[in-house]
């Protein structure tokens, strides 16, 4: 009798994944074999057990979720988060201060909190400085809410904006991004989060980077960066998911199947077209070398280990609010884990604001709205 | 009965599902709704086996479909729909389970920890009954890593081929084999007392 066939290559016979003489080998040693049979029966037991314990629910309640699901997807997008709002009010936090909006005398609304902007408009003209702030070739994109009409500026190295275009808005917010992101196959956390808005052609701001600026390291840029699978690349992704949720921080695995090119974008193995565009729309601004390092414009930030949400923690996080009162975070993948429910408890506490506090504020925040 | 729908509609005409998703891409909603109508039960399910409550299953299966169609206009043809919506129904529902642990770590560890292993061994020493061997299956999947178990459950309660799987999860045909090996075994373990007696 031959020797017992590796585990998984049993369980494949079993399965009926084996063909030809490899079938033909197990299948000559199970007959022989009482111990590999038992196995195989065993397992047999439990599976089917498995399967004939699940209790379907009613057609009802199909129907009724089908109902759900129908009008959720028919409802307008009024209580959306404007794309453009957080990565605006990235830029505005990243200028330490520099209210954009304000200068182009277009803010219609009035500050409330440490930062606001509005969600009507919000506007970067040329020359605008934006030390410290998107780099050097970075595109900012807004795409204003009434769907009439947005920007692009492109910013020199110093932080300055060179060229504004006026752009002309898609018809539907929703519409215009799925079209900036035609491979996207599975955003694992909140899709109300935009990330970067840009051509694969430049590295971008976006929610990941952009929003938690330069100097905010790994941490929060991991978090933007998470939030999108790349297609193609779905085991990355959700070693990546798994990395920023703290389950593993295993760096080896969290960089499985990424490179970076010489210009930082993200790039993959079998990376192709939209999965190229995808990958640099997913890393906002930042790259994952070979060896573990994560860097923002060329600049070394930190290894992927330690855990980044333990630095995180201790980090500023942007909430944001809409003309509805509804709470959003381009750290949302941190913020659920950490506080859930924290949106529920925030809504409506606060209009048109976009807060930056520490994670510790943060929790005093949402333990006085009673959420914990 | 699952079972049954999962075959029904593994055999509608290609033609069929092929046209409805180009439409659905290209913004029918009627014709999402089909896809809706013919897949919630088995996103259902799967969501249902990963997920620890019935409500989370819900709204993993609702926020599966929601996520679907906003990224619908996105989707690669070179994917088969029901591979590429069981990923996002599969990574929704890890999402969710690692937040209701982050939640309640300590409560989890009572329930799968030092006392769900009593438990097993408890029931292993009386008459077990078929419910008795359910449950503790139940719970050793629940135990599974999120990468084993969504192997486990594509495999076992799907009856995905591994090839449908490595799509599915985006993984290798290797790496296919080899969690579901583990999976396995580890469920086997954790019922094997029961078993036996």
């Amino acid at each position: 009798m031959n020797a017992c066939p590796d585990p998984s290559r049993l369980m494949a016979y079993m399965d009926g994944e084996l063909r030809g003489a490899e079938a033909a080998d197990v299948r000559s040693h199970v007959e022989s074999c009482a111990a590999c049979r038992r196995i195989i029966e065993k397992q047999t037991l439990i599976e089917k057990s498995y399967r004939d314990s699940f209790e379907t629910p009613s057609d009802e309640s199909f129907r009724l979720m089908e109902r759900r699901i129908m009008t959720s997807v028919r409802a307008p997008s009024r209580k959306r988060l404007p794309a453009f709002v957080p990565i605006a009010a990235a830029l505005l936090i990243a200028a330490a201060g520099v209210r954009l909006a304000g200068r182009s005398g277009l803010l219609e609304r009035p500050s409330v909190e440490t930062i606001t902007v509005t969600s009507e408009r919000d506007r970067v003209e040329p020359g605008d400085s934006i030390s410290g702030g998107p780099p050097a070739g970075a595109v900012f994109e807004s795409i204003s809410p009434d769907s009439v009409a947005g920007q692009a500026a492109h910013f020199a190295e110093d932080g300055t904006a060179l060229q504004v275009q006026e752009q002309q808005a898609a018809s539907s917010e929703v519409e215009q991004e799925d079209e900036e992101h035609p491979a996207m196959l599975l955003p694992p956390e909140d899709q109300d989060t935009p990330l970067a808005i840009g051509g694969s052609g430049g590295l971008t701001t976006g929610a990941g980077g952009g929003a938690a600026g330069q100097s905010q390291a790994a941490g929060a840029g991991f978090y933007g960066l998470v939030s999108q699978t790349v297609p193609g690349h779905e085991e990355t992704g959700y070693n990546l998911a798994d990395a920023a949720a703290g389950r593993t921080c295993d760096a080896e695995q969290a960089t499985e199947g990424i490179a970076s090119d010489d210009s930082g974008l993200l790039t993959g193995p079998g990376a192709e077209g939209d999965v190229c565009g995808s990958a640099v729309d997913v890393l906002a601004r930042g790259s994952v070398s070979a060896d573990r390092t994560v860097s923002t414009c060329g600049t070394q930030l930190e290894t992927l280990a330690p855990c980044p949400f333990e630095e995180a923690f201790s980090s500023p996080v942007l909430i944001i609010f809409d003309s509805d009162g509804e709470p959003a975070s381009p750290d949302s993948v941190f913020l659920d884990s950490c506080f859930p429910g924290w949106k529920d408890s925030l809504a409506g506490s606060m209009l048109d604001t976009a807060l930056v506090v520490t994670c510790e504020e943060f929790q005093d925040l949402v333990v006085e709205q009673g959420a914990l | 009965m699952i079972l049954l729908d999962v075959i029904l509609s593994m055999m509608e005409p290609a033609d069929d599902e092929a046209d409805l998703v180009a439409k659905a891409k290209a913004g029918d909603r009627d014709a999402f709704g089909e896809l809706v109508r013919r897949y919630q039960k088995r996103v259902y399910r799967v969501a249902r086996r990963m997920c620890r409550t019935d409500e989370d299953a819900w709204d993993v299966t609702q926020d599966t479909f929601v996520r679907a169609m906003k990224a619908m206009p996105g989707f690669d043809t070179r994917y088969r729909f029901f591979t590429w919506i069981y990923r996002i129904a599969t990574n929704l529902s890890i999402n969710l389970s690692e937040k209701r642990r982050r939640r309640s770590e300590v409560e989890f560890d009572e329930e799968y920890g030092a006392e769900g292993e009593q438990c097993v061994e408890d029931t292993a020493a009386s008459q077990a009954s078929a419910s008795e061997l359910a449950d503790a299956i139940r719970k050793a999947v629940e135990r599974l890593s999120p990468p084993l178990r969504s192997v486990f459950v594509l495999r076992v309660d799907q009856e995905l081929s591994y090839s449908e799987i490595a799509e599915t999860l985006g993984i290798a045909l290797g790496t296919v084999m080899s969690r579901l090996s583990r999976a396995r075994s580890e469920v086997r373990k954790s019922v094997e007392h029961l078993m036996e007696s």
